[in-house]
């Protein structure tokens, strides 16, 4: 497929990704069971202004309680970015990015139905490994949720999650030492 | 150690290529047999393959599905999502094989160490043997619904559940009006009397809406995995929704042919279904089982599985 129509196709299906999560919200307001989703409520917790997020955590307890570990997390982040005297500073910044990341990887799963992204710029080890344990696609995905300088030493925290549910926390430690060492 | 590690993984590996390559032969001596007894009219080979090679095939595949599963089951930590999942499957596995080994109790055939002591007995056990033996297919069904749904869960939880297309709604609702039909004609017919119903028969009446059960979970599996790509665990998932597909063409087509929809040519057809169902089932664990071996696997072999495999 040339390159344009894949990017045609890919910003129509994110235009229709944007849709479905504006009826997303716009139906949390109302049905219960309905949960603004993820995306919303990070962000939400970044600080952005949505009127139908906070409706809706006015009445949602499982919501409500995942946005304030969001916000709660965003809030300690900030806080020691701004007080740079402080040594675990760069420390609890390198966790929080990690724990955006970890985020943005979910979501981008989320989303594997919905449209296929094009090639990566780079290839980290771990694309490798998500290539040979779950497919090229979510590979794809999760290392256009990435960033890319940062290569396998970041995604590794981001995808053990994945790697734990499907193949146990034993294989998932075992597969992490291994990548982070041929990272180092 | 190294080496260890390594061999049982290449095992593991070759197994769902041994599988196929089996299955392979199997539906060509099954064609072979379907052929001759269209051209002669005598079902003496189609019988044959049914009751050596075809028996064999589906206790072996059960049995390799039973030690895989349990293995993976092993393999998973106390509190890993997918370990009751794993635990199920092989129960599954467990409850295939024996009903895979009291129908062989049922056959006239060699293989069955019944006949080799003739007599009123036998014949009695026999007879019991066909009347239990499809009683554990619900069973089967049952723990492999349980454990899907863990599987969904886990899908759920990494936010790559897939959505239903079109066709699998269409899939879908054609199992369902096959098991309305069913219900309809068997179980709520005016001319079918209360009396008439034993505990076999009820159990016996569970599996069509097991299997619309399983064919949901199935296919939102297959969505989900399909969407990955065509890694290892997706290979496993996939193989579990091939094997449930399976499952719904073969017990659709046992049903045409009790009525009599079902052209002559398409009624052997429809009985090696059950070869491919079977295979696909021993398959799935042996993708998931290389995935977690290949994982635990120290680095520098694990690159030489991955380069055999290549070659």
């Amino acid at each position: 497929m040339p390159r344009h129509t894949e990017d045609a196709n890919n910003s129509g299906g994110s235009r229709r990704r944007k849709q479905m999560k504006q009826l997303q919200l716009f139906a949390s307001n109302y049905i219960p069971g309905i949960h603004p989703g993820m995306e919303n409520l990070i962000r939400w917790a970044d600080g952005e202004r949505l009127p139908g997020v906070e409706r809706h955590l006015a009445r949602c307890a499982r919501c409500r309680h995942h946005a304030q570990l969001l916000r709660s997390a965003t809030a300690s982040a900030n806080q020691a970015l701004a007080g740079s005297e402080s040594a675990a500073a760069p420390h609890v910044k390198r966790v929080f990015e990690n724990l955006q990341l970890q985020m943005k990887t979910w979501c981008s799963l989320r989303a594997l139905s919905e449209s296929r992204v094009g090639e990566p710029r780079q290839a980290p080890r771990i694309a490798g490994a998500l290539a040979f344990y779950f497919g090229k696609e979510a590979a794809r995905r999760i290392e256009h949720s990435a960033r890319w300088d940062d290569g396998d030493a970041c995604l590794i925290p981001a995808t053990k999650p994945l790697f734990s549910a499907f193949l146990g926390k034993k294989a998932a430690d075992a597969l992490a030492h291994k990548l982070a060492g041929a990272a180092s | 150690m190294k080496v260890d590690f390594l061999e049982d993984e290449m095992v593991v590996a070759r197994l769902p290529r041994i599988i196929l390559l089996t299955t392979v032969a199997l539906l060509a001596t099954g064609f072979a047999a379907g052929v001759a007894w269209w051209q002669t009219g005598n079902p003496v080979w189609i019988r044959f393959v049914f009751s050596y090679p075809g028996a064999l095939f589906f206790v072996a595949t059960s049995a390799v599905q039973l030690w895989l599963s349990f293995r993976c089951a092993r393999l998973f930590s106390v509190g890993d999502l997918l370990r009751p999942a794993w635990v199920l499957i092989a129960l599954s596995a467990l409850a295939r094989l024996a009903g895979d080994i009291i129908r062989l109790f049922a056959m006239t055939s060699r293989l069955n160490p019944l006949l080799l002591f003739p007599g009123e007995f036998t014949r009695a056990v026999m007879v019991k043997a066909a009347e239990y033996g499809p009683l554990l297919n619900p069973v089967y069904m049952l723990f492999l619904a349980f454990g899907l749904l863990y599987v969904l869960r886990a899908c759920r939880q990494n936010g790559i559940v897939g959505r239903l297309a079109g066709a699998d709604i269409v899939l879908i609702g054609l199992v369902v009006a096959y098991t309305v039909n069913f219900f309809a004609g068997a179980v709520f017919a005016p001319g079918v009397a209360a009396p008439g119903r034993t505990v076999q028969k009820i159990l016996s009446w569970t599996s069509d809406p097991l299997l619309c059960i399983l064919l949901f979970q199935a296919i939102l599996i297959r969505r989900s995995a399909s969407n990955m790509g065509w890694g290892l665990i997706a290979r496993c998932w996939l193989s579990f929704t091939a094997a449930i597909f399976a499952t719904s063409v073969g017990d659709i087509g046992l049903w045409a042919w009790s009525r009599g929809y079902l052209p002559h040519s398409l009624q052997a057809a429809s009985w090696f279904v059950w070869f491919l169902a079977s295979a696909a089932y021993a398959v799935g664990p042996a993708y998931q089982l290389r995935a977690m071996l290949h994982a635990t696997v120290p680095d520098d072999a694990s690159t030489v599985s991955e380069e055999l495999e290549m070659a």
